[in-house]
């Protein structure tokens, strides 16, 4: 390590943080105490306490991090910077773990942050498959195995929505020529805000751990140990990045695009963001007001969804799945994005049908609003909603197979070479197709009345989360690499992750399914040896352990690769698209001019079309592109 | 709130992606209010509704009413210039805002005959109220906001986006009382 | 100089008409637009036939590039033909044609195969478990349609997408870009309704086998299940029976009444297939489900909603007996006696038929059970009948149909018989038999 690498921990944003957080907690209690005695209640009660002091712990954090300081400016009346920087002489390490208001640095904290978390969550999994490795409890407690499953599930969710985040941050200005997003210190908050939301998440260790699933249903979640109000505390801190998150993408999709990029003129990646973004905004209210709405039944006797109180449990699960279901496509969308866009590229051959595969995202986004009943299918819900729900779940294969099939009609005569990012784009398609394909059983109610909280389910929604996010998230990874840090990866063991990964995939996804039509349940710690499935878990936790070997061997190839690899030439993929027309590692301020769009975003094989040009032809009246407004946010 | 240096044109195009951003998040946020509406009709019916105050009801309903009367009475003031107006009508929304949260909190929340606990009807009548106060709380917080950098001369007919997006919110909350109201004191008939 | 003005009112990007076209000076007419800033949408065509105008290309440029665009359609013979495929060599439009035919026929041959292949293959290798229900019936046929349609469209998709990479990738050395294909809305509409009338058909199919597995059954038992943390209760309204083992005759269709005490769980016997929750709330919360077992032997209900710490052991036997055996153990269990006339008599006290019909001749509220069958019963409508199995049957069932002459109609409580089983309103008609 050089000398300047060297980081002064205590400056930076991270750790001044997390210090705020360690002192905002006890302030919340202490404070809550205080109150209690006031009223005459007996002072300490863990519950309250905790709860409050958890939320002061997250308001200090972002106080420390120093990423409100310009909004409190604001409030005084005082000035601030047009373009905002929040640490200028920051370098290296330390301007990652700072607050920075530049997208591009945005973006690689949310990919940074998702990789750990992703890596957290694979922990969990492997942990509770090895004692699923044969039936009978081996080392892992039933209390114990519940929280890890959970936590497996909801680390891993969290590490989805961050993923979605850092590729549309990255890319999104870049794509559209901004020079940032619309609202820079909101962005800087929708990102700070999940690390205080990520250590909640961890708390749950500390406080009883919890024993309800990612779903948090009721009654059992109003009766679940301490550690619940964590898990429902750090979803809704994660919520609230993706409701900013989305807000700030949405205006910046709109507002800031370059000279001559109409709506069919994006990169199709801006469409997958844009339609992402809708669902985030608006949806991500549901999960954050259903679990406000157990919290406040744990904290102050409420009744929402508890019979004797003239509440009713099935309501908490409309409320739930009313975010969740369409949270599903948040978490792919982006992922085939990634896979529309990358395509053309490594087949030459413009994208199939652009403007039905833009348009297919917004039908999967708007009539995922309309599905989320078929998660309770045999929840006892109102009868007369099945059948309906039935109906409007399987049109969205519709829209979904228009993706498929445009993208096969883009592969179709096309010249392909198999760079690691296309082959993780192939490895996605095949994936994804296997997850999309075992939703419909699901989606049929007759069917769904035997998988429901099945393995069959398990074996679904990793299909498509890998297919719609792993994956894509990998090639996104590998493709955008050099254009991130101006040097190649290592080829071959990008090759290799490739290889151990696809394979170990549909070994573990296949044998979820196939447990899971031989009766074995989710969420459970120990499974009936009368159902014969021993060798099928074997398999799958073996599975597990590749595709974790598979992930490290990845992370070797980032780490090298950042300092040693090769410096990456211009364009390493001779792609159209705008970011790859400026330098590598992209300059402080994306576009040194603004360029203007000029034909078809994916025309390969048409001789002399160009996307973008960065000649200014005449002089303009319009106001340049990547205009940064402020305030209000 | 805006440094003033820039020209007058990049202000508006600021102002018009603030302006989408403030109306994105009041869609955001209408899907809690909307949740929240929905969660009261399922449970509770159309027969169905806490024992309420009605005088006190129609009290602060009225008083927020007015209040956004007012708050629009100063918005226009200041894209007129007129700046004794507009810190008039602030103020005076911030008050009756005040009185709002005081009529709701201090003492619809004291006086009424069951706790948060006591069913169905009481936790979704404390949960409403409780959201909507919240916002209210922030709306008057942002309003003195508002009005201390207005009397420090921040604001110009040309520029105060500040003062709208105030405003704009204000009016949100409102209309999700107007929503609200009839919801808890109205319709139905008192169950605790 | 009308054009123009015509043009001018209707606004459209640019129209670029055949060179041939003296009524138009071109030089005029583009100087008109070059000058303008906006994006222009060009289509570049003939209208040298009459009857249609033919698209030579169309983009979207801005107007300083028309010029050069242009000079790619230098003569006319050139721009008749589409443009030459880039890089890929001179290839007829037919000989284009014919490949790609060739391409799809072999294609469309391997899905066929892959097809056949999976379908054979999953169906030896057996994926559901045993089907122990009459509503198995229609889920698994479901499941049948539903895996064969996932067979032929994973197959579709994967063997175009492997045929691609294997057939079509790039020859080493060769940087040129493939064929410009831009689309196909003939194509995109066809793959939009396939699709939409199979999910459609899924659906219509779903929601029949759905009606099928609820329909009620000829002759139908009740069972309360009751979940806690962590056990099944069983309860037989009928016999009074409670078990922490859910019996049931083969072929008798048994009603579930499914509650719970505490959290959410779920009732699933994977070898009946259907599941249902199970709900705290008492009364209002009540799911039915109904399940008609079809095979004799030992199954287990396995909760499947995770209901906390040991959401895993919450388990129960469910054994499905021979009609006979079923009757034994009913009886073995509920204490009853084996002889009917016994459990007639007992139904007759805890049913409270005692409290208006006595047996000894005297009139209470109702007629007397003494003597009564075989008797005949005059009604107040003036017609008659006899006292036999199908009229007490009836008159259990059904209070207020008829009413014997002298007795005020309605009396008798029409739900008394909602809580009486077959079973026993037969217990109590060998029971009235013997009082004569
Ligand atoms: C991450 C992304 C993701 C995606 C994209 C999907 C996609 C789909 N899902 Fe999935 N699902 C989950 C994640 C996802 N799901 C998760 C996490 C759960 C469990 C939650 C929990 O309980 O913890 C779940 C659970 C779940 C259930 C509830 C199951 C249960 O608990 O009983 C259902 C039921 O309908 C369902 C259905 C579907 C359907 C119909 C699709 C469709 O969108 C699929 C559409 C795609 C295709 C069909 C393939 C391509 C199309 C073609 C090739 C065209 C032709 C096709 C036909 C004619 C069929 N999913
Ligand atoms: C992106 C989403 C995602 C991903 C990638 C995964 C990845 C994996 N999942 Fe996950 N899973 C979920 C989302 C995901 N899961 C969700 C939402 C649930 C539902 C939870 C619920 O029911 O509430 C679930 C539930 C779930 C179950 C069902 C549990 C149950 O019902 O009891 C199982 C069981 O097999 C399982 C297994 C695995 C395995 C083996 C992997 C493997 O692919 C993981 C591979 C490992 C890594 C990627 C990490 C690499 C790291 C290392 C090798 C560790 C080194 C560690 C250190 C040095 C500290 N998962
Ligand atoms: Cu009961 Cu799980
Ligand atoms: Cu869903």
């Amino acid at each position: 390590m050089s000398e300047n690498n060297r980081v002064n921990l205590f400056s930076t944003s991270l750790v001044r943080g997390l210090l705020a957080m360690v002192i905002g907690i006890p302030v919340g209690m202490g404070l809550v105490t205080v109150v209690r005695l006031l009223v005459g209640l007996p002072a300490w009660k863990a519950e309250p306490a905790w709860v409050v002091g958890a939320v002061f712990g997250v308001v200090a954090f972002m106080l420390g991090t120093g990423v409100m300081n310009d909004w409190l400016k604001w409030a005084r009346g005082e000035e601030t910077p047009e373009h905002p920087i929040a640490n200028p002489n920051l370098k290296g390490l330390a301007k990652y773990l700072s607050v920075s208001f530049d997208h591009k640095v945005i973006g690689i904290q949310y990919g940074v942050t998702a990789l750990i978390l992703f890596t957290l969550a694979g922990a969990y999994a492997l942990t509770f498959r090895t004692e699923l490795l044969a039936p009978e409890i081996q080392f892992l407690q039933p209390k114990n195995f519940n929280t890890t499953m959970s936590l497996h599930g909801i680390v891993m969710i969290g590490a989805m929505l961050i993923g979605v985040g850092a590729m549309s941050n990255y890319l999104v200005p870049l794509m559209i020529g901004a020079n940032d997003m619309a609202f820079p210190r909101l962005n800087a908050f929708a990102y700070w805000v999940n690390v205080p939301a990520a250590v909640l998440l961890t708390l749950v260790w500390f406080l009883g751990g919890f024993d309800t699933g990612w779903t948090g249903y009721p009654p059992l979640s109003a009766k679940a140990p301490l550690g619940m109000q964590m898990f429902f505390l750090g979803v809704y801190f994660i919520g609230f990045s993706s409701i900013f998150g989305s807000l700030n993408i949405i205006v910046t999709i709109v507002k800031m695009r370059a000279k001559g990029m109409s709506y069919f003129r994006m990169p199709i990646f801006v469409w997958t963001a844009f339609a992402t973004a809708l669902i985030g905004l608006t949806a991500t209210q549901l999960i954050g007001l259903s679990f406000q709405m157990v919290m406040f039944e744990r904290l102050f006797g409420m009744g929402f969804f508890e019979p004797s109180k003239g509440g009713d449990p099935i309501l908490f699960q409309h409320l739930f799945w009313f975010y969740s279901h369409p949270a599903v496509y948040v978490f792919v969308l982006t992922g085939l994005g990634v896979i529309s866009e990358l395509l053309p590229v490594f087949v030459r051959k413009p994208l199939f049908g652009y403007r039905w595969v833009a348009l297919s995202s917004f039908g999967i986004a708007l009539v995922g609003f309309l599905v989320w009943a078929h998660h309770m299918f045999t929840s006892g819900m109102a009868a007369y909603l099945r059948v309906p729900f039935m109906y409007s779940t399987l049109l969205v294969a519709v829209p979904t197979g228009i993706k498929f099939f445009s993208w096969v009609a883009t592969m179709w005569e096309g010249k392909m070479s198999f760079e690691t990012p296309m082959l993780f784009v192939l490895g996605a398609i095949s994936i994804f197709l296997l997850g999309g394909l075992s939703g419909p059983p699901n989606g049929v109610v007759s069917t769904d009345l035997h998988l429901q909280d099945t393995y069959w389910i398990v074996g679904h929604f990793h299909a498509t989360m890998f297919g719609g996010f792993v994956f894509p998230f990998f090639a996104a990874i590998y493709y955008w690499f050099p254009k991130i840090t101006g040097r190649m990866y290592n080829e071959r063991l990008g090759k290799i992750h490739f290889y151990l990964m696809l394979p170990a995939f549909y070994v573990q996804s296949l044998g979820q399914m196939q447990v899971g039509l031989l009766g074995m349940r989710r969420r459970i710690a120990d499974y009936d040896p009368a159902l014969d499935i021993n060798l099928s878990h074997q398999l799958i936790t073996l599975a597990g352990f590749f595709i974790g070997i598979s992930v490290l061997i990845a992370f070797y190839n980032f780490i090298t690769s950042l300092r040693r690899g090769e410096v990456a030439v211009a364009n390493p993929w001779r792609s159209r698209s705008p970011e790859w027309q400026i330098p590598s590692p992209v300059p402080a301020h994306n576009f040194d001019q603004p360029f203007e769009v000029v034909g078809e975003p994916y025309d390969y094989g048409l001789e002399g079309s160009a996307y973008v040009s960065f000649t200014p032809s005449r002089p303009s009246t319009e106001v340049p592109s990547g205009a940064e407004p402020a305030a209000a946010d | 709130m805006t440094t003033h240096t820039s020209t007058l044109v990049e202000y508006r195009r600021k102002v018009a992606a603030n302006r989408l951003g403030l109306w994105l998040f009041i869609l955001s946020d209408t899907f809690v209010f909307g949740g929240l509406y929905v969660s009261r009709f399922y449970l509770l019916g159309t027969q169905e509704r806490p024992e309420v105050s009605q005088l006190l009801g129609f009290v602060v309903t009225a008083i927020l009413l007015l209040s956004s009367f007012f708050m629009n009475r100063a918005e226009t003031a200041m894209a007129h210039g007129d700046r004794k107006t507009f810190l008039r009508g602030t103020l005076t929304t911030l008050i009756l805002g005040v009185i709002f949260l005081v009529g709701v909190v201090g003492v619809e929340w004291q006086i009424a005959p069951f706790g948060p606990g006591d069913g169905a009807a009481a936790s979704i009548f404390y949960t409403m109220t409780g959201f909507h106060a919240f916002h209210v709380l922030t709306g008057v917080i942002f309003l003195a906001v508002v009005y201390n950098n207005g009397r420090k001369g921040l604001y110009s007919a040309e520029r105060h986006w500040a003062v709208e997006a105030c405003a704009v919110y204000w009016h949100f909350v409102d209309v999700v009382w107007i929503f609200f109201y009839p919801a808890l004191y109205l319709i139905g008939l008192p169950v605790i | 100089g009308e054009a123009l003005a015509a043009i001018d009112v209707l606004n459209p990007d640019l129209v670029i008409v055949d060179y041939d076209d003296q009524a138009l000076n071109r030089e005029e007419f583009l100087a008109r637009f070059v000058g303008s800033e906006k994006k222009l949408r060009v289509v570049l065509l003939s209208l040298q036939n009459p009857e249609e105008a033919i698209v030579y290309d169309r983009r979207t440029m801005a107007a300083a590039q028309i010029d050069r665009w242009l000079e790619e359609w230098p003569t006319e013979e050139e721009a008749e033909a589409p443009p030459p495929p880039s890089g890929g060599g001179p290839l007829s439009a037919n000989r284009l044609r014919r490949n790609t035919m060739k391409h799809l026929i072999i294609a469309g041959i391997f899905v066929v195969l892959v097809t056949v292949l999976l379908i054979v293959g999953m169906d030896t290798a057996g994926l559901l478990p045993e089907q122990a229900s009459l509503q198995a019936i229609p889920i698994d046929s479901m499941f049948d349609l539903e895996f064969k349609v996932i067979y032929f469209l994973f197959a579709l998709i994967v063997v175009f997408m492997v045929y691609s990479i294997v057939v079509f990738r790039r020859k080493p050395g060769d940087t040129s870009d493939a064929r410009h294909v831009e689309g196909n809305t003939k194509l995109e509409v066809t793959w939009t309704l396939i699709p939409l009338v199979t999910v459609l058909t899924f659906s219509f199919l779903g929601a029949q086998s759905l009606a099928e597995t609820q329909a009620i059954g000829d002759s139908v038992m009740e069972v309360n299940v009751i979940g806690s943390q962590w056990a099944w209760r069983f309860e037989y309204p009928d016999t009074g029976i409670v078990s922490n083992e859910l019996r049931l005759p083969v072929g008798k269709q048994a009603l579930l009444h499914l509650q719970s005490t505490d959290v959410i769980h779920s009732f699933w016997v994977p070898e009946f297939r259907v599941k249902q929750d199970a709900l705290p709330g008492g009364e209002e919360f009540i799911r039915d489900l109904r399940v008609t077992p079809t095979k004799i032997g030992e199954y287990k209900v396995r909760c499947a909603e995770l209901c906390g710490l040991n959401h895993a052991y919450m388990e129960a036997p469910v054994i499905v007996m021979a009609e006979a055996d079923y009757k034994d153990w009913e009886i073995a269990e509920s204490g009853l006696s084996p002889d009917p006339v016994v459990r007639g008599q007992k139904w007759y006290e805890n049913y409270g038929c005692n409290a208006c019909h006595t047996l000894d001749g005297t009139i209470k509220v109702g007629p007397s059970w003494k003597g009564l069958y075989g008797s005949e019963a005059k009604f107040t409508d003036g017609t008659t009948a006899v006292a036999d199995d199908a009229y007490i049957y009836e008159s259990i069932r059904n209070p207020g149909a008829k009413t014997v002459e002298g007795f005020t109609p309605g009396l008798m409580p029409q739900n008394i018989a909602e809580k009486m089983s077959d079973d026993q309103i037969s217990d109590v008609i060998e029971f009235i038999k013997t009082l004569k």
